[in-house]
């Protein structure tokens, strides 16, 4: 009877670790060019943004997970060139693949990424706004939201330095073109990731042809080489509202202390539990800049964050925070 | 009489089941600014599909509550407003096979909707709405494809649970406006359009 149940204890030990261990394998990575994306995928044809794992890039050497499927896709990409998934199994010590080129349209090949040579950037007003959250509404802040943009702007020329120039256009010299690029822009916020722009097979570029000649035209008139936009926002919660829910909060454990002790009197306890509540402040900024080549209209850079509120009128505030966001950029 | 108290609570728990997933009121939408463009001297086209006009967008808040949004229903209504200012004359076109009598046709999609619909509920309220319009001629062959993004923010601050819904609505709607404000813009501002004769 020991025996058996020896046996028993010692079977279910064993199943639980080789339920909880995962199955983990060291790969190396390559493709021919280096330097391409991979992108790792649970199913062949899987698109859910869920089940996908940016790897790095290759060559890289690292422990993949495989699941109870003991199957994982690699996806490599590379601007210019035709993307590739292939599967890998715990037993595949190497995996290098052949990247093939793509071509366009004329069957000319997409040229592989690179960054232009930058000499003179043209900024438009940034699309940057301060919402002051209060008790009972919001509101924009016309002043402080101005303040922050010109700040935005001033501190992308410390950022750059004298190295290169920074151009801004007035909002009223060229409503109509700005107008056009803005709207393209916004929906390139919208999709864009910034770690697999670079990597795209094919360069993303402004949706329609009106935007790409504008961007072509002002970067004409102005000898830039690259359009830099910035678009966010920032919610400020006012003294009142801070207050307010310092407030409800202390309200609420007071409460509950006092509902506490009286059931706790009640009862004859001798000690009780109550909940202590603080405070939720749902503030910060986000911030998105983008990098156009005025030429082609293509996107050539972009990256967002998201910060603590930012102090805009201390510049060294937003040196801080455009470090972060312009990272790469230098 | 036991029967009468059971009735009533039955009666009300499927009210509010009901009521949980009702459409949000959405009023007409506000008129858009487009003062600032000068309308295209065409007769244009408008084809509302009828899978855009039945458009619903469904958000669960809870295992017993959505938020159930009337998109369809208010795009529709939208550009029907923007493209009267974008064009000299806008006719409603119920296919794309009777093209008569029109110089160009606006087929608006909608792309993308989301909305945040906060907890705690005195954080913002937000939405985002991607519109896409494509520009075909009469004979229904594409010219071009305008896409925009309009987004909006809202709250009553530590009183926005009391008024949620209406926020979501009144979030949702205004996100509505400004894309497809910027959609026709970009259609009437084109270089496609401009030279069309």
């Amino acid at each position: 009877m020991r025996d058996a149940t020896t046996v028993l204890i010692a079977g279910c030990i064993a199943l639980l670790m080789s339920c909880a261990t995962p199955s983990k394998h060291n790969i190396s990575v390559d493709s021919s060019p280096t330097d391409a994306l991979v992108t790792i995928y649970k199913e062949q044809d899987g698109k859910d943004l869920q089940n996908k794992k940016i790897a790095g890039a290759t060559p890289m050497s690292k422990e993949f997970e495989f699941g109870k499927d003991n199957q994982l896709w690699f996806e490599f990409e590379k601007r210019g060139y035709i993307t590739q998934r292939v599967s890998a199994r715990p037993d595949t010590d190497k995996l290098e693949i052949t990247l093939d080129r793509l071509l366009d349209s004329d069957g000319v090949p997409v040229p592989t990424y690179s960054f232009p040579e930058i000499n003179r950037i043209l900024c438009a007003v940034p699309k940057f706004k301060i919402i002051e959250r209060g008790f009972s509404s919001e509101s924009v802040s016309q002043d402080k939201s101005h303040l922050a943009q010109m700040e935005l702007i001033d501190g992308a020329r410390r950022f750059f330095g004298p190295e290169k120039e920074i151009i801004l256009v007035p909002t009223s010299s060229d409503p109509r073109r700005l107008r056009t690029i803005w709207r393209d822009v916004k929906n390139v916020l919208e999709y864009i990731d910034p770690i697999r722009l670079k990597y795209q097979p094919e360069p993303l570029r402004l949706e329609t042809k009106s935007s790409r000649s504008a961007a072509k035209h002002l970067g004409n008139q102005y000898h830039a080489d690259v359009i830099l936009l910035f678009a966010g926002k920032q919610n400020k919660e006012t003294a009142g509202m801070l207050a307010g829910k310092i407030g409800m909060t202390a309200i609420g454990t007071a409460n509950s202390y006092s509902a506490g002790y009286s059931r706790a009197m009640a009862q004859g306890d001798s000690y009780f539990v109550y909940n202590i509540y603080t405070p939720h402040f749902a503030q910060g900024a986000m911030i998105h800049a983008v990098m156009i080549d005025c030429r082609t209209g293509e996107i050539i850079w972009a990256n967002r964050g998201g910060w603590p509120p930012i102090a805009f009128n201390r510049p060294e505030a937003v040196d801080q925070v455009l470090q972060d966001l312009l990272f790469g950029l230098k | 009489m036991k029967r009468r108290p059971s009735a009533i609570c039955m009666i009300l728990l499927l009210t509010l089941i009901i009521g949980c997933a009702m459409p949000v009121k959405m009023g007409p939408p506000p008129s858009p600014d487009m003062s600032h463009i000068q309308p295209l001297p065409y007769t244009a086209g408008l084809y509302l599909s009828p899978e855009l006009k039945a458009y619903q967008h469904k958000i669960a808040t809870s295992p017993f509550d959505a938020i159930v949004y009337p998109l369809g229903e208010q795009t529709a209504q939208i550009f029907k407003q923007c493209t009267a200012k974008a064009f000299d004359k806008v006719v409603p076109m119920a296919s794309l096979t009777s093209t008569q009598g029109v110089d160009v046709i606006i087929k608006p999609t909608i792309v993308k909707f989301e909305a945040v619909i906060p907890m705690p509920a005195y954080n913002p309220y937000t939405a985002t709405m991607v519109y896409q319009a494509e520009v075909l001629d009469p004979d229904g062959k594409k010219i071009f494809s305008q896409t925009a993004t309009g987004d909006s923010q809202s709250s009553k601050g530590l009183m926005s649970g009391f008024s949620a819904r209406s926020i979501c609505a009144d979030v949702a709607q205004k996100a509505m406006v400004d894309a497809a404000r910027q959609v026709m813009e970009g259609v009437v501002e084109s270089e496609e359009l401009a030279h069309l004769q």
